[in-house]
């Protein structure tokens, strides 16, 4: 095995300030990390993505990191930094370099610390456990507004467009977190969707997951990038295209400790079954009232919430009539500033201006909700019928995404994933590689076992990465590179190269 | 409306796989809206009057999409005084929303549903009624052209390239065509036209004396009618097309709905041509009961 020089660097953005000006390169002992291409106990091809993470284990000389413990700032510690839990969230990063050459090996926030107190058998240390920046924002609720999906609808937007708008009603900054379509420079780190969906919401939803649903519901990948700390979309083109359809890298016994085949039917399907679920737009109704008459004292403001069975195309009207104890009309006493319309919840206010204990006799949220249509159902057969003659096989299934809403884009999905899982591709399980590149998620290498007679290219689908006295090592996963698409990536038509007469197809 | 249309394709980029999706989605949306545009032509119905019309003697119906209400002449006068009322009970008269003198010519009238002129309001996809009083002249025969809704957009026909077998397929041209399919899909249904029907218990028929007259563009193939007719034993209702006998039904009391084949007319009678103006007139007898006009229009299908 050839040899290489191994350097690191550990940056800790302790201040909070995005200057990761704190180098605890020093301190490391070890580290490891992961990165998966979908969550593990899924189909790779599942589009549900999976956060990254890592662990550093550091040596705690002087109780540098111990947030009960650390000296502060003035004399060299940390201690306002990290004290009653202000390390939640704090950034690092993580370069590898390897002969002179250097790449961000994760990106992310700490999560959690681990103190190992010093002993008579051991050094004080801490583990600094971290995930990617989307682990951070899985658990954030979020609402759509009702303009967003009103108007998406009628402008029809693709699922890289929604993914977009998802992250910035998230809180992140195009241009910064991620790099839309439209954002006008740099390259863009959301490709262009393939698919328009018509309906777009969020009720009380995870962005996060909401972006991995849209990208299940297209296959694509949505993903945290630790290499740039950027959010990505890749739609389902992806694995034809650079660098999931251009060898990378050739991983073989001279730059790794094992390479094994796997032969298993976790990712094989005989069919696959799509539901769709269309909506349409209802009529004008009364969306919601409170269930009983509620009082509002001369000067009170009450802070309403109307939490809606169905999602809402529109709303039309706001019917209110408050009277006083007489039965009188006060309605005029009262103030509603405009309310915030979300698409399946509204947030009122009502002031009494008035004298008078006011009692709210109707109070009536009209508008058209949208309407569950007709589900329907689309089954493609894997296209290798020789094979699955004589044979069972299992059916994959795709119900549960609110994202599959057109018939069209249920049959392109079900057609890619019954082409690419109808066939038995094999996997492989790489352990030790101690190349010059840093493998990654996505990438297509060429493995080759010479002792199995293996020599055959796959996409990785999961990285294990370690760092410790021994030097750095990478143990990948991944599938066999083959049957991605019906045709090759070089039969398909491609915007902007081939004319009618290039004897190219359509994709899906 | 939008909802029934397939949702536009999305915009590509250079570089990438050209999809089977955008293409049929693209397809879809121009097939949506051809169905829709070609659903239903209604004729316009055409009065010529010299007397006064009462707001008791007719009655428009719509169903409300737009917010501006046109009402257009072919020609008023400056002594006649046009009043409209608008109500959402086909038993009332309703509210009086405009009242005026007219310029002498053609003229239309306009009236915004969205400010709720004289407290009227109607609800999106609500039937209306629209009545109209049109007070005398001795100066000529007012004509009446058409009530109708407007969308406050126009349809602009989008500038698309031609290709050939060799041209390069660009994001710019696939672009250009999706763009052109999400226009035509925001701008369905510029109008909203009422049938006018009748129901009528006296002969009116002859070129000079039926006001039971429409006129409409041709796009449709089939010209589908309902009508209950009268009992007259001499005379049968006649259905005439540029003045040239279409057809003509007995007149016992029946009800009789069908469709002529606008390709294959009756006696040979040649089709006019696609968009052409056609004017239709209806010819009725009665001697006892009554004639009543429910429906007549083109559809595309039978």
């Amino acid at each position: 095995m050839a040899s290489r020089e191994i350097n690191y660097h550990l940056y800790v953005d302790w201040a909070g300030d995005n200057s990761y000006s704190y180098d605890e390169t020093n301190y490391l002992l070890s580290a490891n990390g992961n990165d998966e291409m979908s969550n593990p106990n899924e189909s790779v091809y599942s589009g549900n993505g999976y956060a990254s993470e890592a662990s550093f284990t550091l040596i705690n000389q002087g109780r540098r990191f111990s947030p009960s413990g650390s000296p502060v700032i003035a004399s060299g510690g940390i201690k306002e930094h990290i004290q009653s839990g202000k390390f939640y969230g704090k950034k690092i990063r993580f370069y590898a370099v390897i002969d002179g050459d250097s790449e961000l090996l994760f990106q992310g926030g700490i999560k959690e610390i681990q103190e190992n107190p010093r002993s008579a058998k051991s050094l004080g240390t801490v583990i600094l456990s971290c995930t990617s920046e989307d682990a951070f924002l899985i658990n954030k609720r979020m609402n759509t507004p009702n303009s967003d999906t009103k108007s998406f609808f009628e402008t029809g937007k693709d699922e890289g467009e929604l993914i977009a708008r998802t992250l910035t009603l998230a809180g992140l900054s195009d241009g910064i977190h991620f790099i839309s379509q439209s954002y006008g420079s740099g390259t863009p780190t959301i490709d262009r969707g393939l698919f328009t969906i018509p309906w777009y919401w969020l009720d009380g939803e995870s962005p996060i997951e909401d972006c991995w649903k849209l990208a299940a519901a297209c296959c694509g990948r949505f993903y945290y990038n630790t290499e740039d700390g950027k959010y990505y979309y890749k739609n389902a083109q992806f694995l034809g295209f650079a660098p999931s359809s251009i060898v990378q890298e050739t991983i073989s016994e001279s730059n790794c400790d094992k390479i094994t085949p796997i032969y298993k039917d976790k990712e094989l399907y005989k069919s696959v079954k799509v539901t769709i679920r269309p909506r349409q737009i209802g009529q004008k109704t009364v969306l919601w009232e409170p269930d009983e008459v509620l009082r509002i004292l001369p000067g009170e403001t009450l802070v309403l919430t109307a939490k809606l069975n169905a999602p809402v195309y529109e709303y039309t009207e706001l019917k209110v009539k408050v009277t006083n104890t007489g039965g009188f009309d006060i309605t005029s006493d009262m103030t509603i500033p405009s309310p915030s319309y979300f698409t399946q919840s509204v947030d009122f206010t009502i002031t009494n201006n008035g004298g008078y204990h006011g009692f709210i006799r109707q109070f009536q949220l009209i508008g058209r909700p949208l309407e569950g249509g007709e589900t329907s159902y689309y089954e493609a057969d894997a296209l290798d019928s020789a094979y699955w003659s004589g044979r069972q096989g299992k059916e994959r299934k795709i119900s549960e995404n609110p994202y599959l809403q057109t018939l069209a884009q249920g049959e392109a999905i079900a057609n890619m994933l019954a082409t690419r899982q109808g066939y038995f591709n094999e996997e492989f399980q790489v352990e030790g590689y101690r190349g010059i590149n840093i493998l990654r998620v996505a990438w297509r290498v060429r493995i080759v076992n010479s002792s199995l007679s293996l020599d055959t290219e796959g996409i990785i689908t999961s990285m294990n990465w370690k760092f410790d006295g021994t030097g750095l090592t990478q143990d990948i996963k991944g599938i066999a590179a083959s049957n991605m698409y019906q045709y090759t990536p070089g039969d398909y038509f491609v915007i902007g190269t081939h004319s009618g007469s290039s004897n190219k197809r359509y994709f899906y | 409306m939008a909802q029934l249309i397939d949702s536009p394709p999305p915009y590509v980029d250079t570089g990438k796989f050209l999809s089977a999706y955008y293409t049929n989605q693209l397809a879809g949306v121009i097939n949506g809206v051809g169905g829709t545009v070609f659903g239903a032509n209604v004729p316009q119905w055409i009065d010529t009057g010299e007397n006064t019309l009462n707001e008791t003697d007719n009655v428009f119906s719509l169903v409300h999409k737009y917010n501006s209400l046109k009402i257009k002449f072919d020609q008023v006068y400056s002594d006649q005084v046009v009043r409209v009322y608008l109500s959402t009970d086909d038993n009332k008269t309703g509210i009086k929303v405009y009242d005026s003198g007219q310029p002498t010519g053609a003229t239309t009238i306009t009236i915004d549903l969205s400010t709720n002129p004289g407290g009227f309001t109607v609800d999106y996809n609500q039937l209306y009624f629209v009545r109209l009083y049109i007070s005398d002249t001795s100066a000529g025969y007012w004509r009446l052209n058409k009530i109708y809704e407007l969308n406050s957009s126009t349809i602009v026909k989008p500038t698309l390239s031609d290709i050939t077998s060799s041209t390069v397929i660009t994001k710019t041209y696939l672009d250009s065509l999706g763009n052109a399919a999400r226009d035509l899909r925001n701008r369905l249904q510029p109008s909203s036209i009422p049938f006018v029907g009748f129901n009528i218990r006296s002969d009116i028929a002859g070129s000079s004396n039926s006001y039971v007259r429409y006129k409409m563009k041709h796009i449709s193939r089939w010209l589908h009618y309902g009508f209950q007719s009268a009992n007259s034993a001499s005379n049968g209702t006649k259905i005439y097309m540029n003045g040239t006998l279409l057809q003509s039904f007995s007149n016992n009391g029946n009800i009789y709905v069908g469709a002529f084949d606008m390709q294959n007319l009756p006696g040979g009678i040649a089709e006019p041509s696609l968009g052409a103006e056609v004017e239709f007139r209806w010819d009725v007898y009665v001697s006892t009961g009554y004639f009543t006009l429910y429906y007549f229009w083109e559809l595309p299908y039978v």
